[in-house]
């Protein structure tokens, strides 16, 4: 685990770019999940499960009133935990496909986790905050930029703490498929393809919602001429 | 107080800090004062060059520090003018503290109205899709054009309206509502949708291995499709509708990996 150190620095600027600073993006399940790709040596396996995180969650708006599902925190996690256990456990092929349907249950407890410990950050910053102005009122000048950066410290020691915490969970959880009967990997596998459906119905629905029924069945028609296209010449 | 002003007493370098600190509005955000503090941060070089003394400086933040809510990229334009009026009322005008405060309280919402919608709701989702068609098909470089496409813009924009925020102090609020960002949208609207559809049959086409023999995959893909689509219209959360489509689909392909075997 010598990456261990660099996946906790990673998690840190994930979570504090999500809604932090300085919000370039970077944070996006399509960036960590190829990054993270790379880093355990599976681009083409890490640009996959980007695909499907991304699309699972495009309609969710990162603002920074909103409490939502730490969506992004919650595609890193879950992806270094299935690299992690492909590597410790020695997953590959249909194991590692396998492997992926307890990553992604493991994603929704990250997420509700992110969001809770978003709520916690922004009261910290509340009382940050009532600090400062009283310390202002009562006539003194305190260093306003010590007090912002100790937000940011904030954000990224939350995404810091709970990769720490998650991703050797995570690793366990999804290294418990290579216990597994074999006759599992297969079923298991196929099912982590079939849940293609249901992310790109969230995706769908974010444009469905927006009015947009002409172009998404002009692009869908698009789509399938596409497909057959590819089918007939091989 | 309508007069576009010419001078740039504050200097490029003071323009350039609020630039940059400007990417870190929301490191504070609170509830309940909302980017207060993130705003006191980003125009401080304003408050080091205008005031020296320490009594002017802590009177600045005191204005500053009360409730800002704003987008944080199109926040720059607010920060430009409230820089121009800062100026303006240092070296004596009509302006006064009420009308920066009074400023701030009517921009601010209007660009997290409109920033939100154009940031948040298109142009982060439509450079996700380029970025997943690219990398579909491109691999690694999906997430370069994601990155390129979402921040290149922003960037651009970010510093334009912080410079025309400066330029034209309060009366910048008439470009907020820019007939260019409303025809921006309709095309990533448009444009995202129809590239969405493309990319989703693809997806489910690709991923199930429609090429095989194993077309009841591609038939529980279509199946959860549908059934999820109908569950969130029926509102039910992401979080709940994942697991649940999750269990479904393992118990349908370990049924039907039986049956075949």
């Amino acid at each position: 685990m010598g990456i261990y150190p660099v996946l906790i620095l990673l998690g840190g600027i994930v979570a504090a770019d999500t809604t932090s600073g300085p919000q370039i993006l970077i944070s996006e399940p399509i960036v960590v999940c190829s990054m993270l790709g790379m880093l355990f040596g599976f681009p083409e396996t890490g640009i996959l499960i980007g695909i499907v995180y991304q699309l699972l969650w495009l309609g969710y708006l990162p603002l920074g009133g909103t409490v939502f599902t730490d969506s992004n925190m919650a595609a890193f996690v879950s992806t270094a935990s299935l690299f992690a256990a492909s590597d410790m456990f020695n997953l590959s092929g249909a194991a590692m496909k396998a492997a992926f349907i307890p990553a992604m249950l493991f994603s929704v407890i990250v997420g509700y986790t992110g969001l809770r410990l978003h709520v916690y950050e922004q009261h910290i910053n509340g009382r940050r905050n009532d600090a400062l102005l009283s310390r202002l009122e009562s006539g003194k000048l305190p260093s306003i930029t010590r007090l912002h950066l100790s937000g940011i410290v904030t954000a990224f020691l939350k995404g810091a703490f709970m990769t720490a915490v998650f991703i050797p969970a995570g690793t366990l959880l999804c290294g418990m498929v290579s216990y597994l009967p074999d006759s599992f990997f297969e079923g298991m596998s196929n099912a982590s393809m079939m849940i293609t459906g249901t992310v790109t119905a969230s995706a769908i629905l974010f444009y469905r919602t927006k009015g947009k029924n002409k172009s998404l069945i002009f692009g869908a028609i698009g789509g399938f001429a596409w497909i057959m296209l590819i089918l007939k010449t091989g | 107080m309508d007069n576009a002003h010419t001078e740039n007493r504050l200097g490029t370098k003071t323009l350039l800090s609020i630039f940059f600190r400007s990417f870190f509005l929301q490191s504070s955000f609170s509830t309940r004062y909302r980017q207060n503090v993130g705003f006191a941060f980003c125009i401080e070089p304003v408050a080091k060059k205008l005031w020296t003394d320490a009594d002017s400086r802590r009177k600045f933040l005191v204005r500053h520090t009360d409730y800002f809510n704003g987008n944080p990229f199109m926040a720059t334009l607010i920060l430009g003018a409230v820089a121009n009026m800062e100026e303006r009322l240092r070296y004596g005008s009509d302006l006064t503290e009420r009308d920066i405060q009074r400023f701030k309280k009517m921009a601010g919402p209007a660009t997290g109205s409109v920033g939100d919608r154009f940031f948040w709701s298109n142009l982060r989702p439509f450079g996700l899709i380029l970025g997943l068609i690219s990398a579909f098909f491109f691999g690694i470089w999906g997430a370069a054009v994601f990155l390129a496409a979402f921040n290149i813009p922003m960037v651009v924009m970010k510093w334009n309206w912080l410079m025309e925020g400066y330029r034209l102090g309060p009366n910048v609020v008439g470009r907020i509502k820019s007939p260019r960002l409303a025809l921006a949208e309709r095309i990533m609207e448009d444009g995202g949708s129809i590239l969405i559809a493309f990319f989703s049959v693809m997806v489910i086409f690709d991923f199930t291995g429609a090429d095989n023999s194993l077309h009841w995959i591609l038939a529980g893909a279509l199946g959860l499709f549908l059934f999820s689509f109908v569950m969130l219209r029926k509102h039910l959360p992401i979080h709940k509708l994942f697991p649940a489509a999750i269990v479904i689909s393992v118990m349908l392909c370990l049924v039907m990996s039986w049956i075949i075997s």
